[in-house]
């Protein structure tokens, strides 16, 4: 078994199912009302992307990305949110 | 035998992380969402550290630790805004 390059059972397929989720995820974000519950689609959204990430070999992308998407962003936007109101008003 | 044991655990978790997924969809408060995400969380950085075994890396291994640190941060942020209306940073 290799270990440099991307080989063996159902990796690929794990990582476009992954990317089919964060699709489906994208959608829920958009059409939520409740905005605390949408953050919480950003984070498993941000969950996912550092699954891809995984598959396709790329540790340092995780490093970087897992702090600014699950934790940076989400908190950031759960502040604005305690700032403004929780549902969205169109 | 061993050789098919990692990608049936990895699908078995997969699965796990989707009946995870449905409660964060169907839960019914907002706290059952939170809970489910965390355990949404817990579940990919397993399955990373499955991943890395797989391909016999250790620099997969490192990035796993952080996601469950910072899921763990973001259930914070959000307890805190429930509890006190404001995350007070």
């Amino acid at each position: 078994m290799s270990t440099t390059s991307l080989e063996g059972i159902g990796m690929i397929e794990l990582a476009a199912l992954a990317l089919l989720g964060c699709l489906g995820l994208a959608y829920l974000v958009v059409t939520e009302r409740d905005l605390l519950r949408a953050v919480i689609y950003t984070g498993i959204f941000g969950g996912l992307v550092i699954l891809v990430a995984y598959t396709l070999m790329a540790p340092d992308i995780v490093l970087a990305y897992v702090a600014i998407s699950v934790a940076l962003s989400t908190g950031l936007m759960v502040f604005l949110v305690s700032k403004t109101t929780r549902e969205e008003v169109v | 035998m061993f050789e098919h044991t990692i990608p049936v655990l990895i699908a078995l978790y997969g699965i796990a992380g989707v009946v995870y997924f449905i409660r964060v969809l169907l839960g019914p408060t907002v706290l059952d969402s939170i809970l489910a995400g965390d355990c949404v969380s817990l579940d990919v950085a397993l399955i990373a550290l499955l991943v890395a075994v797989y391909y016999e890396n250790n620099l997969l291994a490192g990035g796993a630790f952080f996601l469950v640190l910072w899921a763990f941060v973001l259930d914070v942020f959000a307890s805190k805004y429930l509890v006190k209306g404001e995350v007070g940073v």
